[in-house]
């Protein structure tokens, strides 16, 4: 059933990010050739904050977009098609989980695209690719695992974020809180990134014997300062890794614990108006 | 029975006992615990402050074709939501066909919600496509069947179809499915009496007879004749159940005159 799941959660919302990627993509290819004709210095700084458009934008967009797919989907009226399939709560919750993960990252994809076309329009760097190409001739598997875990660990990091606004979001549908429900809700998103950071920097404490890595820490930094140099840029990948590492586990502990109790609200708490 | 803690006597002052119609009135002879489609103990729903129902006791035999009558705010929305799973925050003990609500329940109820609820961007084909991959139960060419003779076509937008062609095309989905029980609230509500005629005639040509049907409605009178059983809820509490012939044999009045009665201002 998840499959399928999958498969609705992504026919129902495939139309909206369409959208979204064809205005972006579109954006950034007839707006530097009307900057054309504009003085040069006027078009950086334009460049600057359209690039700065795009960011806020898209995070603006995303917020409403993954708010449509749990909170829409599940609490109003459209909660009474979803709420009576024959499925569990988990796999409705991992289901929209996975789908606004993806889109996320979709839209991240396609928004540095966008950027990227843009500059290249407005300023071809024709040599940069040949510069692209030579530093990864001389990444080694180390590299390239770390750019696979930082991905990895970004996408787990995305995961926790929208398992976190999915709990906050049954928050504010808990009729048990009455009218205060919404702005409790809001609250709760806040107080839950609080106690997740406080979770974390006691789990780096406790470990730090076993080779945690704090990367807040001034230690962390200093470290990674010495690596800078080119003696230390292996030294620093292993450092890296072993963060990201940290990172994706810690990501994912604290995704599932908030999936849990979105699951548990859903399970015991659900009233549709 | 549990059920018989609820059941009261309704009549014009006559004795006690004439109208009284027992819980195990409502079952058909011979059955028994493993005969029990829902079971319903001890339902408490509260609203803040609101008692929305108080300890509803209740047990639904299978084919049967149930009618929950009750004034505004007398708990039946409530009642069907929480069997359909659409409300979780209850005391007491919901089961159908022995199973607590969950996955297992929402295979084999079909359930019409008193409101609309598809996506802005679905299409009776999205619809359908969705049924079919969720429902086992699910007859797609009895739904494509009940859609022709509707005259709806399958690409238009949901959203832009009348109320009533809504409420008509949900009802299709619904009993295009060959479900244990379906759940019907308020399905002639708001629509003109040619388009209850259709409604009706879908209900009773499209279950099986093993399935029961359980619906609420306002407009007795125009349902009243395919009931086998009514239960009348009232702030809450089942102030009456039974099968119907008796309880217009017992009270002599039609069960719209009873429910006038019942519920008077």
């Amino acid at each position: 059933m998840l499959g399928k799941l999958i498969k609705h959660d992504i026919r129902s919302t495939w139309r909206d990010f369409a959208g979204i990627y064809l205005t972006i993509l579109l954006g950034m290819i007839f707006l530097p050739l009307l900057l054309n004709f504009v003085n040069r210095a006027i078009t950086n700084i334009i460049a600057g904050f359209l690039v700065m458009g795009i960011m806020v934008s898209t995070i603006v967009i995303m917020i409403i977009m993954l708010f449509k797919i749990f909170n829409t989907n599940i609490f109003s009226n459209e909660g009474y098609l979803t709420m009576t399939l024959p499925v569990r709560g988990s796999e409705l919750v991992v289901s929209k989980l996975v789908v606004s993960t993806m889109w996320i990252v979709l839209t991240g994809i396609v928004s540095v695209l966008g950027i990227l076309i843009f500059l290249w329009i407005i300023s071809p760097m024709t040599d940069i690719l040949p510069v692209l190409m030579k530093v990864l001739y001389y990444f080694e598997a180390k590299e390239y695992l770390a750019i696979i875990l930082i991905f990895i660990a970004v996408v787990a990091e995305i995961l926790n974020e929208v398992a976190k606004l999915f709990l906050a979001c049954s928050v504010a549908n808990l009729k048990l809180l009455g009218r205060f429900r919404i702005p409790l809700g809001i609250l709760s998103f806040f107080a839950l990134s609080w106690l997740e950071n406080k979770i974390i920097q006691a789990a780096s404490f406790i470990t730090g014997r076993l080779h945690w890595v704090d990367m807040f820490a001034d230690e962390f930094k200093i470290e990674v300062n010495l690596m800078l140099r080119p003696e230390g840029i292996l030294q620093m990948t292993d450092l890296v890794n072993m963060a990201m590492v940290q990172w994706i586990l810690c990501s994912l502990a604290f995704t599932a614990v908030f999936s849990v109790g979105t699951v548990w609200l859903l399970n015991h708490k659900l009233e549709l108006d | 029975m549990m059920e018989q803690n609820n059941i009261q006597q309704f009549g014009s002052g006559d004795d006690e006992g004439k109208a009284a119609t027992s819980a195990s009135e409502v079952l058909p002879s011979g059955t028994g615990e493993t005969g029990e489609l829902v079971r319903i103990t001890g339902l408490t729903k509260k609203y803040g402050k609101k008692t929305a129902l108080s300890n509803v006791n209740l047990t639904l035999e299978p084919g049967r074709i149930v009618g929950l009558l009750g004034p505004n705010g007398s708990g039946k929305t409530t009642l069907m939501k929480i069997l359909a799973g659409t409300i979780k925050d209850f005391q007491g003990s919901v089961t159908v066909n022995g199973k607590e609500i969950g996955p297992e329940t929402k295979a084999i109820i079909s359930y019409l919600p008193d409101t609309t609820y598809h996506s802005p961007w679905m299409r009776p084909s999205d619809m359908i496509a969705l049924f079919r991959d969720f429902y086992a139960d699910f007859d797609e060419q009895k739904c494509r069947g009940m859609l022709r003779r509707l005259g709806l076509d399958e690409k238009q937008k949901i959203s832009t179809m009348s109320k009533g062609m809504m409420e008509k095309f949900q009802l299709c989905m619904v009993m295009s499915r060959n479900a244990r029980l379906y759940i019907l609230d308020e399905p002639i509500g708001g629509v003109d009496p040619a388009a209850r005629d259709f409604i009706l005639d879908t209900i009773l040509t499209n279950y099986s007879e093993d399935a029961t049907i359980f619906m609420s409605t306002h407009l007795i009178s125009d349902v009243e004749r395919i009931f086998d059983t009514v239960i009348f809820l009232k702030e809450g509490e089942i102030v009456l159940q039974g099968d119907i012939d008796n309880i217009r044999e017992k009270e002599g009045k039609s069960i719209d005159e009873l429910f006038r009665e019942v519920f008077k201002c």
